[in-house]
């Protein structure tokens, strides 16, 4: 049970690792790293290492996504 | 330096690093086995001599000693880089001092029901925070993942109530904050030194097992990590919403 749910965790985040590199629109992309985020949450938990998950979910939840958001629209407002 | 001798200076550098490398990895116990030397060997000192619940803080704030200042400065020199990157230019100074333009005074009004959820969840957030950063010894978590906790409660404010409420706070206080909470680690783990033993050596015996305060010197350097992360990402905060506002506020756009 354990192996099937590590083996599907670690295809997951293969795949979804992979596709958000082929996401052009930056936006959409960053919008997509935050799921990305949640996924490897569920990576560490299920590979047992929960301070790990923690540190994930509160840099990605709480911080990435806010600070890319930021950037993208300082540099929005450069362009126009 | 030529591209040829560039990649003899590569090639030179990576073959033993690929070789050591090699060595570690075929090394290591495969993947799934329950023979974990190093494993064992924590959670045995884990239990037995700090009395602590949490091998991971342990492995960190005790044993690992010296290696976990460098992690420390990670965040750290991070922040001291986005300083230096994003301080504000000479015309930038001007531009910051203009009064906030009408129609981007307000990027956004809150919608009712986010006002609503997000209130309540506010000071949830700030206990929970408190909550991971205090109960470093018996469950997972820790000064790091609590003071990010904390901070965002802040980017929560800021985006339900006020987005100009960064421009209030003095910046100055958590670069103070920011580096006393690292002064505290560094002083922390130097009184091992007075000692005779090495850096980290838990100079507190370790006495009460399983409460918050058990593993002797760890809470300590712990509320210092707190303090160091939690002003180190407000500042990160400030630094970036300064930069975001700025060229809403240029003459341009106005």
């Amino acid at each position: 049970m354990e192996a099937i749910l590590q083996f599907m965790i670690l295809t997951f985040v293969a795949c979804a690792g992979t596709g958000i590199i082929f996401i052009r629109n930056s936006l959409d992309q960053t919008i997509a790293s935050g799921f990305y985020g949640g996924l490897l949450v569920l990576f560490f938990v299920i590979f047992q290492a929960p301070d790990d998950a923690l540190s994930e979910v509160v840099i990605n939840a709480g911080f990435i996504t806010a600070v890319i958001l930021l950037t993208y629209a300082r540099i929005r407002r450069e362009r126009k | 330096m030529n591209p040829q001798v560039r990649l003899l200076l590569f090639v030179t550098c990576i073959i033993p690093f690929a070789a050591f490398m090699m060595w570690g990895v075929f090394c290591m116990p495969r993947f799934g086995s329950s023979q974990h030397p190093y494993g064992d060997i924590a959670s045995k000192i884990t239990i037995s001599n700090l009395s602590i619940n949490n091998a991971v803080t342990a492995v960190t704030f005790d044993i690992r000693g010296f290696d976990t200042l460098g992690e420390e400065f990670i965040l750290f020199t991070a922040v001291v880089g986005i300083l230096l990157l994003l301080r504000l230019q000479k015309e930038e100074h001007e531009n910051a001092s203009l009064p906030p333009s009408r129609q981007n005074g307000r990027w956004f009004h809150a919608n009712y029901s986010i006002l609503y959820i997000g209130k309540r969840l506010l000071i949830l957030i700030v206990l929970y925070g408190f909550y991971i950063a205090l109960h470093t010894t018996v469950s997972p978590g820790g000064g790091f993942q609590g003071g990010v906790i904390l901070s965002s409660a802040f980017l929560i404010y800021m985006f339900l109530y006020d987005f100009h409420a960064f421009e209030r706070i003095p910046i100055w206080l958590f670069d103070l904050l920011e580096g006393a909470g690292m002064a505290g680690y560094l002083i922390c783990g130097s009184l091992g030194w007075f000692t005779g033993r090495g850096f980290m050596h838990n100079v507190i015996p370790p006495t009460a097992k399983g409460t918050l305060l058990s593993g002797g010197l760890i809470p300590v350097i712990n509320f210092s990590v707190l303090v160091a992360v939690f002003a180190g990402f407000i500042v990160l905060l400030i630094e970036f919403a300064l930069q975001g506002l700025l060229s809403s506020r240029s003459k341009g756009a106005q």
